[in-house]
């Protein structure tokens, strides 16, 4: 059907090489459907940015209309519910494929040299789903998210020292109110994508040069 | 490999044809586990594409289609104006007046809004309400009684008592909402752009 275009295309920019290397990687044949969990919360990141950035057309982070900005897009808007849902169910299913990815990378060993940077990007890359999730549950500032975030962020406080400080760094104060959304939304929408999509690269990056690593 | 022809019964005294091996018909190149597996990846790919994409593509694009709902609010009592309603039995001249509508937007609560409007009474219980807004940029037109035109502030505009434009920038007559009497009641309703455009 695009033949012609891509032909036009390919007469100029010579991608088949590239795309060659990419899509036609050979893979070892130890490879099995446990190692599919990287892959899979990878593909829940693009589904969870694709539906996110939709959702940003509709929601606004302030105390006065987070709650009645989602009811809206949920209820009035054709697909709204759709997204949303997807955007809500991705996000566990996020957690748990990660947590997967971790424990099959655990039993295979493959966290040993010379793959630790890669493990520990992979830790980053952990926290930074759970911290997406935390600062996603407050958005909608209902009952739950309000009780859940004062649950969590009380948690932290608890921590020896630095505790009441990094509270209020969440809250953005001594009390959860209209900063800490606006600092939940920032941070869920800008800063959290940003890290992560530097660790994938990061993580890709290696993973690729290092080959997949041959199970205990 | 050497390819086994099908053995020919021969008769005596017949003339068998010689057998010709006729080219195996193909449909294009063969195809191949890979090639086959690539394809279904494809499409796999492009319906998972499909389910999220078209979804969030409408999300996103719907409000675009969103129709302003309206319905008739009541401007004013003919005969015996209620208190801050505007005498309108003078015929063929352009009284400001205005009537209240409830408007919600989007997710913020609805709320009483007050639209002005000029009223001219055209007698015989016709009416005619114009949306004080220039059709230019939206600046409040007024109506000058000395030259009997409608003019706008901003940039000049000036219109008849038609709504039609005169001189200046609008591009197109005054917008106008839809006017009906009922028990003595003037009520405006749905607005339309003058000119008839949408």
């Amino acid at each position: 059907m695009f033949a012609k275009s891509l032909t036009w295309v390919e007469s100029r920019l010579h991608l088949e090489p590239a795309m060659e290397r990419a899509m036609d990687h050979p893979v070892p044949r130890y490879v099995t459907m446990l190692h599919c969990f990287g892959g899979l919360t990878f593909f829940t990141f693009l589904l969870q940015v694709s539906t996110g950035i939709v959702m940003a057309f509709f929601y606004v982070p302030t105390p006065d209309h987070a709650r009645a900005s989602v009811a809206y897009f949920q209820e009035e808007v054709a697909f709204g519910s759709f997204v949303r849902n997807l955007h809500r169910w991705g996000a566990s299913a996020m957690v748990v494929l990660v947590v997967l990815h971790m424990l099959r990378v655990l039993v295979h060993g493959a966290y040993r040299k010379p793959r630790e940077m890669n493990w520990v990007v992979g830790m980053v890359l952990l926290m930074m789903v759970l911290v997406f999730g935390f600062t996603g549950y407050l958005l909608p500032w209902d009952q739950k998210a309000y009780w859940a975030t004062n649950v969590g962020v009380n948690i932290a406080a608890v921590a020896p020292f630095v505790g009441g400080f990094i509270a209020n760094f969440l809250r953005g104060g001594p009390s959860l109110g209209a900063l800490t959304l606006t600092r939940f939304y920032a941070l869920h929408v800008f800063v959290l994508p940003i890290i992560v999509a530097v660790a994938l690269a990061l993580h890709f990056a290696m993973i690729r040069k290092q080959g997949i690593a041959r199970p205990l | 490999m050497r390819r086994r022809v099908a053995s020919q019964m021969q008769f005596p005294g017949v003339e068998t044809p010689a057998r010709r091996a006729l080219p195996i018909p193909t449909l294009g190149e063969p195809v191949t586990r890979r090639g086959f597996l690539q394809r279904v990846l494809g499409w796999v790919t492009a319906a998972i594409l499909a389910t999220i994409g078209v979804p969030a593509a409408v999300m996103a694009v719907s409000p675009a289609l969103r129709k302003s709902k309206s319905e008739w609010s009541p401007v004013a009592r003919l005969g015996e104006p209620g208190p801050g309603e505007a005498d309108l039995s003078a015929v063929g001249e352009p009284i400001l007046a205005d009537f209240k509508i409830v408007r919600g937007d989007a997710y913020i609560a609805p709320r009483l809004e007050q639209v002005p409007v000029y009223v001219i009474n055209r007698g015989e219980g016709k009416f005619t309400i114009y949306d004080v807004r220039c059709s230019h940029l939206g600046c409040p037109i007024s109506w000058d009684t000395k030259k009997s035109q409608f003019v706008c502030p901003c940039h000049s505009g000036v219109f008849d008592m038609e709504g039609k434009v005169v001189s200046g920038p609008p591009p197109r007559p005054l917008d106008r909402y839809e006017a009906k009497v009922e028990d003595g009641i003037l009520y405006a309703g749905a607005m339309s752009k003058g000119g008839g455009g949408a």
